[in-house]
């Protein structure tokens, strides 16, 4: 008798439990397309530039990224450093920096492109050619830190486009941070 | 006591709050910049390129509906469901990268430090959202507490379920 009892009532717990999920999963999926609807009625009201596919192909990426900024070659660098008038600036963390970075480099991730403003310029005014690097074709770091400095007044950053592998590619000295 | 915090109409409350109004705030930010939402997107290397443009074009709005129906308390077995399903997708993709080694700010593999930090404090906030998130899925939705009236009613504290 117990038994029946309690075999009836997991039963209808179970039923419930269904039912109870099948109404969050029908409930979620409303909420979901409701969202689709608006994020599509936004886009042809708002008339978005951003297309709804494509555009992240590594070329695309880097020729966005480079948009407005001048880029300079590894051999360019190079040059630069020997004639001494190279002012690295190494856009990666600081945890990266330390385990290795061009010579005489730098460390500015973007964030911090303010505090570094000051002295930047300084050298700058005295000659040198500031050279924005990161690691990775794609890595935006570099070139949000020229712009950083652009947009207070250190003009002519160019960017050495996956910097820090292609200078290790060659050959060229590096600097660990002791 | 575990069961009164799980079942608790004030925590609930609250969490629905915290929960509501961080993705409607989120959602609201994402969906003014979708070029800067989609380059976030690219710096997870998760998704394949068609996708992440259509993704940033619509998860801003998907998080700010159901963070609208969270605030004002709207189908909340089917919001706290799947404000629990974007949680776990995201903390899934935040464990994968640290996994990898991808500093998910820049898309950059990081060598150490400030990169892994970064992606082990956001998998660790998400983390307790998707705690909260899921606290409001067993409060409303009723799923998986075995008592049919917690679903049902805004009193399920202190009730238990007798079978003798």
């Amino acid at each position: 008798m117990r038994q029946g009892l309690i075999s009836r009532e997991e039963k209808g717990t179970s039923r419930s439990t269904g039912a109870r999920f099948t109404r969050a999963l029908i409930q979620a999926t409303g909420l979901l397309l409701a969202g689709i609807a608006l994020g599509v009625l936004s886009k042809e009201i708002r008339g978005l530039d951003i297309p709804w596919s494509g555009g992240w192909s590594e070329k695309e990426v880097v020729a966005r990224h480079l948009e407005g900024l001048e880029e300079i070659s590894v051999e360019e660098a190079w040059r630069a450093y020997q004639s001494g008038q190279a002012l690295f600036l190494d856009a990666r963390d600081p945890g990266s920096f330390s385990m290795g970075h061009l010579p005489g480099a730098l460390n500015v991730p973007p964030a911090e492109a303010e505090g570094a403003s000051e002295e930047i310029r300084v050298l700058v005014q005295a000659g040198m050619i500031p050279i924005a690097y990161c690691d990775g074709v794609d890595c935006p770091l570099s070139s949000e830190l020229a712009r950083g400095l652009g947009e207070r007044g250190i003009e002519g950053v160019k960017v050495l486009v996956n910097g820090w592998s292609r200078w290790r590619e060659r050959g060229y000295p590096v600097e660990i941070a002791k | 006591m575990k069961r009164r915090i799980l079942h608790s109409r004030w925590v609930s409350m609250v969490f629905r709050l915290v929960l509501g109004g961080i993705f409607f705030y989120a959602g609201a930010v994402k969906s003014q910049d979708p070029w800067g939402f989609a380059q976030a997107i690219y710096n997870y290397r998760i998704l394949p390129g068609p996708l992440i443009n259509l993704v940033a074009l619509i998860l801003p709005w998907v998080e700010m509906v159901v963070g609208g129906a969270l605030i004002l308390g709207v189908w909340m077995p089917g919001a706290s469901l799947l404000v629990c399903g974007l949680l776990a997708t995201f903390a899934f993709a935040l464990f994968l990268n640290l996994a990898r080694g991808i500093d998910v700010d820049c898309g950059c593999f990081s060598t150490a430090s400030s990169g892994a930090g970064n992606t082990t404090w956001y998998l660790l906030r998400d983390l307790a959202l998707l705690a909260m998130g899921l606290q409001l899925l067993l409060r409303y939705s009723g799923v998986g507490s075995g008592d049919r009236s917690l679903a049902e009613t805004s009193h399920g504290e202190g009730r238990e379920r007798h079978c003798e």
